[in-house]
């Protein structure tokens, strides 16, 4: 089996750095060997393979911009008017790109293109507000809102999965320039690399 | 010799005694306390004179208590920390302080620079225009006297030590200021459920409240002060920034801030930033941001010793200092006496009370007789007197003509009170023009509230603490909704008695700027030279152009226009407001943008091969690319012969993944591709690639690239790297906004996918190798042809295309297994001898064969000029088919793609020289065209060049010169096709 | 900065957009010959002092091509909505 090489190489280094405080305030872990799927709809709306894709996935509800959908492995995310977006294990990830006709969309395996981290910890919002420029306040980016974005100009997307516990995920070449400013930013809270 | 006396400090105050401060100004140990600011710790220390003026080396003492302050600037720290500029004023002390007094040498006390002063007559407004002129060459002789005797501090050139970050604010309601009005808004906003944020520039909330006499709803200032505070802190809806100035109020209600986290400590945390500046975005802003006191303008009234009535205040209120021994009171307001009785509180007994009124109201003769100061109702200060420090005053009965009658005080301190000028800055850089209210003397804000913000207590005209924390609380009744009635700027019942500002006649020098050395009579001079709107008279005198931009000196300017221009004060109209309302450092703009995270820079997913293979890299965009593979002792242009000619002969890799990809998948994609490429792709099957070019609108050649039919109806198209985003973003308007129509769905896979081309004759055997149990063959990929393949898990995407001109391969997996495609490639290629080959290879290697690139498609070419306009179908409608048939687009004497080979062939062209016709006359003008790419050809052993020539394809075989140097110069060269070898693509089919 | 109102991911800064030219002009059917005709639609452009109506690409978000109307002295955004919708 081929292990997918991580993006942030050498430069992922484990341990406690920055600021030495009581707490540690921000914790930081990279996710590998996850499947991100995007789908896109010639028809958004339609009502018909909207319950068949929920009901294949075991899904709640249709996903909406602050509304995922957890399944078993993984979530889906509204990502645009017209694409959805899967982030989990792969096993579903097989099925959706099966269960979405060409007439009723295309499915785009997108899963080597980006480093996906895993933030935590009490000052994890106060240190993503040192690069995004979006409203994370709990009621503007409530548990479960997700966001495509940008920190300095490098696009991002952001998963708010509790109150203190983020996914962010960017492009693979990008992304040393992200991990540097993660770690720069993330030094006055005082954080572990796990 | 260090002196532990603070012979100045008095009982009270502030100031935390319990942690006493050790600092050193002008290389002398002195102390201080926390809670000090550099400035209140000299003053207990009994040092008053701090720096000698701008223009005219004048010595300066300190003139107020906060950020308004002119004279008291000071150098701080040291090395790479060393700050020029900094106010005392505002400067928290802390231990360890190091500063210097600027602008004198060899010291304060002895400046031989003051002699300036004695040449005043020729430094008046607008000297520079009028003197040095003459010879004209000799202005640079002078130039280098007057930086040296101009400016203020010294900066450094040390890189910083110090870092900064930005960091993205929300909330409901930002308030800029902690006085009453601000910590009543603040609190009533929590109260009601709304996200607060309180801004203050101080280490300390409380604005006035920090020293100012006076009562709110029963209490004292300084009980109500503390009280409030504990609410806040208690108030989880209320976050708390202090010394945080918002230094600029934006488009769309956005407030940019910053923090001083650390300017506090002698040696900061690396770990933490040394500032931060904050972009506050709230949905209401409340600017409770005070108002300045209003100096007089006299004889001398920069002498060190005069202060402003509210410093004086906030000295012996905050400070605990006396700022001296013997005071005087000169005033036109009531707040005038309000300081004189909270300095008789303290038990300091003004030594005199001179009032510019008549009348002076009743309570205010009772209050000076109650209290045994002698009072000067309607008189004026002619003239400070005293050297280094202030000495005495002479006074005058106003209006005692051209003879009056000069009364003597002796005095160490004047405190003065014109009036009050409200901190409408912010306000004003929306666009918001300050307004003239006759009534008040004053300009307050253009209006009060709107949707947006609203400015609120003193800031908006109210006198009292009390009246502000009262004002405070219906601005933000109002902004939160919770009220309808809009707030109103302050308008008192009754029109208070006029508060006059006499000019007395006067032959010493009265400062209205004094920052920049000002006076009256530049302002005067101004306007008789023809300067009379405002906005002119500050660029010609330079008053109101400092670090302090005029915060004690504008009003009294405008007042002087109006007067000397006999015009109304409301018809002079305000300078334009600009942020920062307080300077900035640079690294706070900066913040993390600096150095290396200017530009972020994308890294192929091969990188780490490369670095173990020893690359040299060179940026290509925003990427990372290997440039050469060094041999020993080998330079770059060593490299990439060697290298060049290993692919022509032998076998290359090289590393394409920074090519744009984007995946197409749809039932309309082959009609989409039909509609933007030149060529047509309607009968494109599947499994093979085909070369496609792109105009633009205007028919001009935007990009070019390779798109590869996958299935039915999946693309994959390539385009080149620094047009990636600009073609993506072109084929998403398409399909958005013109062609809605059309099912296709378009994804970039940039970063999905990495590849590598092998090029070269053996190029086929070591795809062979690499990848035994697979048909490689030249049936199972055609020219043009795409293969997929599982090997052993590894995701394999081929296509048989050539950028080089030989036999080339481009072979693809996903990007996480880039490694391990590299890995399997360069052992396949072991036997047959495979090198890897870098970007400066790469560009040698298309030149010989003439392909275009960057320097080609510079977006003034048609694919005709490129020597590609047979690719341009006849038979269909595209992007830029209709325009690219204009007259101007089409003439044969247009620049055309051309081959250039120097005459001597060891003679290398450059790119960008201009060609110019072979005919021996001097090249003058703009020629007929230029060299686009040059290389030395490794294949023909000679240098040669692309060119875009008029006529390119005319002259094959004819004699032009290449001119460099502005003509000096000039190569002879010919012209050729610009297919230098296998122009028939032989070897495309090897 | 200007602030956008994606319909689709909410208020969003400037920085995430990218401006995509004058939305006043629609483009020629792709049958149309004249040179005049595709001349109007690649250079000409009013140019108002006061309402605008312009492309703006979600680039750092939904990837939405907008279409927006703005003030172009005091930049305030009074309409916005997907170019799509407005059936041009």
């Amino acid at each position: 089996m081929l292990e997918r090489k991580s993006p942030l190489g050498g430069h992922r280094i484990l341990g406690k750095f920055g600021r030495k405080l009581k707490e540690t305030g921000v914790t930081i872990e990279e996710v590998k060997d996850f499947s991100y799927i995007e789908i896109a709809f010639w028809d958004p709306e339609s009502p018909s393979l909207r319950s068949k894709l929920s009901e294949l996935l075991g899904i709640a509800d249709w996903p909406g911009p602050a509304k995922m959908q957890r399944l078993k492995g993984g979530v889906l995310l509204r990502i645009a008017p017209d694409r959805i977006a899967y982030l989990g294990d792969s096993g579903p990830a097989e099925i959706l790109e099966a269960a979405v006709a060409p007439s009723e969309g295309s499915v785009v395996a997108l899963s080597h293109s980006r480093c996906y981290l895993r933030l935590g910890g009490a000052e994890v919002t106060n240190l993503l507000s040192r690069g995004l420029r979006l409203d994370l306040r709990d009621h503007a980016f409530p548990v479960g809102a997700s966001a495509l974005t940008e920190i300095h100009g490098l696009g991002v997307l952001l998963i708010r999965r509790d109150k203190a516990q983020y996914d962010l995920l960017f492009m693979r070449s990008t992304a040393l320039n992200l991990w540097h400013w993660l770690n720069e930013s993330a030094a006055q809270f005082g954080y572990e690399v796990l | 010799m260090s002196t532990d006396r603070q012979k100045l400090r008095i009982g009270g105050g502030l100031v935390d005694r319990g942690k006493p401060v050790t600092f050193r100004f002008d290389g002398r140990v002195l102390k201080g306390f926390a809670g000090d600011t550099l400035a209140s710790a000299l003053l207990a220390n009994g040092r008053h004179l701090v720096g000698r003026s701008f223009k005219y080396h004048r010595p300066r003492g300190i003139f107020a208590a906060g950020v308004e302050e002119p004279n008291a600037l000071v150098e701080l720290g040291a090395e790479d920390r060393l700050t020029p500029n900094v106010q005392a004023t505002a400067q928290e002390l802390y231990e360890g302080l190091q500063a210097k007094s600027q602008n004198r040498w060899p010291s304060l006390r002895f400046d031989l620079m003051a002699v300036n002063n004695l040449f005043s007559r020729f430094l008046t407004a607008g000297f520079y225009y009028k003197t040095f002129m003459w010879p004209a060459g000799a202005w640079e002789f002078y130039e280098k006297f007057i930086r040296r005797a101009a400016g203020m501090g010294k900066g450094t050139h040390l890189p910083d030590p110090d870092t900064y970050e930005h960091v993205h604010d929300h909330a409901d309601i930002a308030v800029v200021g902690s006085g009453p009005a601000g910590l009543s808004a603040a609190l009533t906003a929590a109260e009601a459920g709304k996200d607060v944020l309180l801004i203050e520039q101080d280490f300390e909330l409380g604005g006035t409240l920090l020293y100012e006499a006076g009562e709110i709803a029963g209490q004292a200032n300084a009980d109500w002060r503390r009280q409030t505070i504990a609410r806040i802190n208690g108030e989880p809806k209320i976050r708390v920034l202090t010394r945080t100035t918002a230094f600029g109020y934006y488009e769309n209600n956005i407030l940019g801030c910053v923090e001083r986290v650390q300017d506090h400590v002698l040696t900061p945390d690396p770990h933490v930033p040394r500032q931060r500046l904050r972009h506050v975005r709230a949905e209401k802003v409340i600017l409770a941001t005070g108002a300045f006191e209003r100096p007089f303008v006299f004889g001398n009234n920069d002498l060190p010793g005069i202060l402003l009535s509210s410093a004086a205040e906030a000295y012996v209120n905050r400070y605990a200092v006396l700022p001296g021994e013997k005071m005087v009171l000169y005033t036109n307001q009531e707040s005038g006496y309000r300081v004189a009785a909270s300095l008789l509180e303290r038990g300091i007994r003004l030594a005199a009370i001179i009032d510019a009124r008549s009348p002076v109201p009743t309570r205010h003769h009772h209050f000076a007789r109650e209290a045994g100061i002698p009072l000067y109702p309607a008189h004026e200060v002619a003239e400070a007197k005293g050297g280094l420090h202030l000495k005495g005053l002479v006074i005058r009965k106003i209006g005692d003509g051209l003879e009056p009658r000069d009364i003597r005080l002796d005095c160490d301190t004047l405190i003065q009170s014109a009036g009050w000028a409200p901190v409408l800055h912010l306000q004003s850089q929306r666009g918001i023009k300050p307004v003239y209210h006759a009534a008040l003397d004053s300009y307050l804000p253009g209006k009060c509230a709107d949707g947006q913000h609203a400015c609120a207590g003193a800031a908006a005209g109210y006198p009292t603490s009390e009246d502000a924390a009262v004002h405070g609380h219906k601005v933000a009744r109002y902004l939160i909704g919770a009220a309808k009635t809009a707030p109103r700027l302050y308008a008192p019942k009754d029109a208070p008695p006029p508060s006059p500002a006499p000019v007395p006649l006067t032959r010493a020098k009265c400062f209205v700027d004094l920052q920049h050395d000002v006076t009256r009579s530049d302002i005067e001079q101004g306007v008789r030279e023809g300067f009379r709107s405002p906005e002119h008279i500050k660029r010609y005198t330079t008053q109101g152009m400092a670090a302090d931009q005029g915060k004690t000196g504008n009003i009294n300017t405008l007042k002087i226009l109006s007067q000397v221009q006999d015009k109304e004060q409301s018809g002079v109209g305000t300078t334009t407001f600009r942020p920062p309302y307080t300077p900035l450092t640079i690294g706070a703009v900066a913040g993390r943008s600096i150095a290396g995270e200017l530009r972020p820079t994308r890294l192929s997913p091969f990188h780490d091969c490369h670095v173990r293979a020893g690359a040299e890299f060179i940026t290509a965009g925003d990427w990372l690319r290997p440039w050469y593979y060094p041999g020993p002792g080998e330079d770059v242009t060593a490299a990439y012969i060697r290298e060049a000619g290993e692919v022509r002969s032998g076998v290359g890799m090289v590393d394409v993944s920074t090519l744009g990809k984007i995946d197409i998948q749809g039932p309309d994609a082959a009609e989409f591709l039909n509609r933007v490429y030149v060529n047509g792709w309607k009968t494109l099957p599947v499994g093979k690639a085909r070369y496609g070019l792109m105009l633009r609108d205007d028919g001009m050649v935007m990009d070019d690239g390779t798109t590869w039919r996958l299935g039915e109806h999946h693309y994959f198209m390539t385009t080149t790297t620094t047009g990636a985003g600009a073609v993506m973003r072109h084929l998403e308007y398409l399909l958005q906004i013109d062609w809605p129509e059309l099912k296709v769905h378009l994804t970039s896979v940039s970063d999905e996918w990495g590849g590598v081309a092998i090029a070269g004759p053996r190029s086929r055997a070591v795809l062979g190798s690499s990848f035994p149990g697979v048909d490689v063959s030249t049936e199972a990929i055609p020219h043009m042809g795409v293969l997929e393949f599982d090997h052993e898990g590894l995701p394999v995407r081929i296509c048989r295309l050539s950028f080089s001109g030989e036999l080339a391969f481009e072979v693809y997996t996903r990007a996480g297994f880039a490694g391990n495609l590299w890995d399997l490639l360069t052992e396949g290629g072991k036997p047959h001898d495979l090198r890897l080959y870098g970007s400066e290879a790469l560009g040698a290697l298309r030149i010989e064969k003439g392909h275009v690139a960057g320097p080609e498609l510079d977006g003034r070419t048609t694919a005709d000029d490129l020597g590609l306009g047979g690719m341009q179908s006849t038979k269909k409608a595209y992007v830029g088919s209709v325009l690219k048939n204009r007259e101007g687009l089409i003439r044969n004497d247009r620049r055309q793609l051309a081959g250039l080979k120097p005459v001597e062939g060891d003679t290398p062209l450059k790119a960008g020289m201009l060609l110019f016709e072979g005919d021996g006359i001097t090249p003058k003008g703009h020629g007929i065209g230029h060299v686009t790419s040059v290389t030395y050809s490794p294949e023909l052993k000679r240098h040669i060049a692309l060119a875009l020539l008029a006529e390119g394809r005319e002259r094959v075989g004819t004699l032009i010169r290449a001119v460099d140097n502005g003509g000096a110069t000039v190569i002879d060269v010919k012209v050729c096709s610009p297919h230098f070898i296998d122009p028939e693509g032989e070897r495309l089919h090897a | 900065m200007l602030r956008i109102d994606c319909p689709f991911c909410g208020l969003r800064d400037e920085t995430e957009f990218t401006y995509g030219g004058d939305a006043s002009r629609t483009r020629p059917p792709l049958d149309e010959t004249r040179a005049e005709v595709w001349n109007d639609y690649v250079y000409q452009r009013p140019n108002p002092k006061g309402l605008h109506s312009e492309y703006w690409f979600h680039q750092h978000g939904c990837r939405s091509w907008l279409k927006i109307t703005r003030d172009m002295v005091s930049h305030e955004i009074t309409a916005v909505a997907y170019a799509k919708d407005t059936g041009e």
